[in-house]
């Protein structure tokens, strides 16, 4: 009975012991300054200028209202070194514990200078490793701009989920920073980043007021949407990929290219793929499940043999007789375009020196000794590398493509 | 004497064994040359436990054998007063040097991973004086203490390698160092310098665990869940860092959850985790402790136990706030030489007390005859 008491009272004791947690002593919110993002742009006095993207907090009317984020930039040779001169100028403390992603401009992604910025201690600002990277066509400072929007206060929020969309639909990778860490360090595989870019054709809101008041918009055809036109919205979005060679931007991938890149690298989710011919155009919903199966052989030009298994559902049949046509017509053609594909963004990659589909984790396999895995030196035998694609598509449901709603 | 033992049963020796091992396979021996030749720590670390447990199972033998109550007892009989002395002076030093040895690493982690505002010393004071009141209170006390938590600990390990299954790959564990099993086997020899200790400590104080059977047996099943702990920790952390990646990489197990690229409700769980073995490395720091001041009492007739173990706590604080400003050389030696200066001697009074107690049988029953 006693015993039953007791470990009761251990039990209670430990539901309640989360009761403790909390602060030592009085801490307020407008004490810091929460930055969601870091933006690294090339300085101009300094090496570097780096831009914060902090969310405001407290009691504020702007908090509450108006656009939820604002941006303080720095020039300095590191980041310790612009958060002291940020510190100037600002009435609180820069808190690195809510930053989810940093952005590096291509200028200094494709220099050695981002390799320098990122050799900072994270620890020492308790900024997380496992933040994410995004590589911006322009400046960050830009991007930056075309991210605040007073519709949608909660940043954070905003560019979080459109990362997580943008990712679920295929269109761009996932990178963290110890992702790069490993790719650089081990020389397994390179990185492929996601891609931040600017449509310079939706106005910005101050832009928007102007406009109306003048009566006229202006668009301008050459920044859109990756060549799409759209209206509303942000004007920063991510799409697409940069690849890597080692710790360099080699270049980048469109949405398409990503989502072919994602295939094979087994990241894929959903993805929408659409083939005409004369009968009609079908799209199809593809999603990868299973990972891809690679078989490598390895010499002075080693060779892979990749299958993929995916499974599509028809979206759009104007065709009318899609389902009827699978089996016979469809199915190897849909597969023969992925195949195709798949060669074609292989070919772009290697062409880039970028292992960017990420080969060298199965060769590495292979070895019995580090020392082996060392002399091999992969990143060379990539440049000879050969592979061999085959894909099968199944339909997911018959009766749903059949029989569409 | 107020050796404060008292008497803890089977449960008790088991999970203070249990906390003690894991805690020091996992954050003492976890350093950057471990992974030189790859990663075989999965195999390295545990087999490390392995051969102290071969060596414990050993002299619980000897000593069942020979009817010796304790080890001290034992080393009395197998080789005399003498050599005695010396090997209990051996068991008092590496109990504290691995005292010292976790104590150490626990420090820097919080300082580095918590307290990174304040200086080293303040954190040093905020965790010995804690081992030593633990310490102070006696076996009973630390095992006790050690029930309460072993469990707790366990699972909250088990967990902390499921939060982060999704970035588990196993080609990091690749290339597998098949060619440097001479290297693993080494490694595990020389680690049992960290493992070793607490498996003599138990048989030390084998009249609080109610004889040499009974700790025995919670000898061999904190050692048996220990080595799977470890086992499964060092996979998980393989799976996650590359070997290039662990040679520059304080405490891996903090981080196992960096290369996770969606975030979870459990992505901020490591701060929290790391407080938990906190608790660990003070239950085995304050065992060691105890173990080096029990040792040295029982050994050279001290009555009581309580201002050794202050004592010792004292040196304790010295070495590492002198190791804060330069690295103590006696340290690197036990880390490097320690598992020659436990197996050769223990082995040998274990072989020397059963053949002395065979021919002692051997002689008792001749003389019954005769």
């Amino acid at each position: 009975m006693r015993k039953h008491r007791t470990r009761a009272l251990l039990m209670f004791t430990l539901v309640l012991a989360p009761l403790c947690c909390g602060c030592l002593e009085a801490t307020s919110l407008d004490e810091y300054g929460y930055v969601l993002t870091i933006g690294v742009d090339q300085g101009e006095q300094k090496k570097y200028n780096i831009s914060f993207l902090l969310q405001k907090e407290g009691d504020s009317q702007e908090a509450q209202t108006g656009a939820g984020s604002y941006i303080v930039t720095a020039e300095g040779d590191n980041l310790f070194d612009a958060i002291m001169v940020a510190h100037v100028g600002i009435p609180f403390e820069l808190n690195f514990t809510r930053t989810n992603f940093i952005l590096l401009s291509d200028q200094i992604a494709s220099s050695s200078r981002m390799d320098e910025f990122l050799s900072i201690s994270f620890n020492a600002l308790n900024l997380r490793q496992s933040v994410k990277l995004v590589i911006v066509r322009g400046t960050c400072a830009e991007y930056f701009e075309g991210l605040t929007s007073a519709d949608i206060p909660n940043v954070a929020k905003r560019q979080y989920n459109l990362f997580r969309m943008y990712q679920q639909e295929g269109m761009v990778p996932m990178t963290n920073f110890t992702t790069y860490q490993e790719a650089v360090g081990s020389g397994r595989f390179d990185v492929a980043i996601p891609v931040g870019r600017l449509d310079r054709s939706i106005p910005t809101e101050s832009d928007g007021e102007k406009q109306q008041m003048q009566g006229e918009t202006e668009t301008n055809d050459k920044d859109t949407t990756d060549g799409v036109k759209r209206s509303g919205g942000l004007r920063s979005y991510i799409h697409g990929s940069a690849v890597f060679d080692g710790n360099r931007l080699a270049g980048l991938l469109d949405d398409e290219d990503t989502e072919i890149l994602l295939l094979a690298m087994g990241q894929f989710r959903n993805g929408h793929l659409s083939i005409s011919d004369e009968e009609g155009t079908i799209a199809f919903l593809i999603k990868e499940t299973v990972s891809p199966h690679v078989q490598m052989s390895l010499g002075e030009a080693p060779h892979a043999v990749v299958t993929l298994t995916l499974f599509a559902e028809i979206e759009l049949d104007t065709s009318g007789n899609a389902e009827a046509r699978w089996d016979s017509e469809l199915k190897g053609q849909l597969e023969n375009y992925i195949v195709m594909e798949l060669n074609r963004v292989f070919e772009q990659c290697k062409l880039l020196n970028s292992d960017a589909m990420r080969f060298g984790r199965y060769a590495c396999m292979q070895f019995s000794s580090v020392e082996a895995w060392r002399d091999y030196a992969w990143k060379e035998k990539y440049k000879n590398m050969t592979a061999e694609f085959g894909v099968t598509v199944k339909l997911n449901d018959r009766i749903i493509s059949s029989h569409i709603e | 004497m107020k050796l404060c033992q008292g008497r803890v049963g089977k449960q008790e020796g088991a999970n203070l064994i249990g906390i003690a091992l894991v805690s020091s396979a996992l954050f003492v021996l976890d350093i950057a040359e471990a992974y030189q030749y790859g990663n075989g720590t999965y195999v390295s670390f545990p087999g490390a436990i392995f051969l102290a447990l071969v060596l414990f199972l050993l002299l619980a033998g000897a000593m069942r054998a020979s009817g010796q109550k304790d080890l001290l007892a034992l080393m009395d009989f197998a080789f005399g007063k003498f050599v005695g002395n010396i090997l209990s002076a051996l068991i008092c030093v590496l109990l504290f040097a691995n005292a010292h040895f976790l104590v150490s690493r626990f420090t820097t982690m919080v300082h580095a991973l918590v307290f990174m505002k304040a200086t080293l010393f303040p954190v040093i004071l905020w965790i010995v004086p804690v081992v030593i009141y633990i310490a102070f209170h006696g076996f009973e006390c630390i095992a006790r203490i050690a029930k309460c938590f072993g469990v707790i600990l366990g699972v909250c390990l088990l967990f902390s390698l499921l939060f982060p299954i999704d970035g588990y790959e196993a080609y990091r564990l690749f290339p597998l160092p098949l060619n440097h099993w001479d290297t693993i086997a080494a490694d595990a020899f020389t680690g049992t310098f960290a493992t070793i200790p607490a498996m003599l400590a138990l048989l030390c104080m084998a009249q609080g665990m109610q004889g040499v059977q009974s700790a025995k047996k919670a000898g061999v099943i904190g050692a048996v869940i220990s080595i799977g702990l470890v086992a499964a920790a060092q996979i998980a952390i393989g799976m996650t860092f590359t070997y290039t990646e662990l040679q520059n990489m304080f405490v891996p197990l903090y981080r196992l959850n960096l290369k996770l690229i969606q975030e979870s409700y459990f992505f901020r769980l490591d701060k929290m985790l790391l407080f938990l073995w906190l608790i660990g490395a003070l239950i085995a720091g304050a065992y060691y402790l105890y173990g080096a001041g029990f040792v040295f009492c029982r050994r050279w007739s001290r009555y009581d136990v309580r201002p050794a173990v202050i004592a010792a706590g004292i040196i304790l604080l010295c070495c590492l706030t002198v190791e804060h400003m330069k690295q103590l050389q006696a340290f690197q030696v036990v880390r490097q030489y320690g598992s020659w200066l436990l197996v050769i001697p223990f082995t040998a009074a274990a072989a020397v007390a059963l053949v002395k107690s065979h021919f002692l049988k051997k002689k008792g029953q001749t003389d019954e005859k005769a």
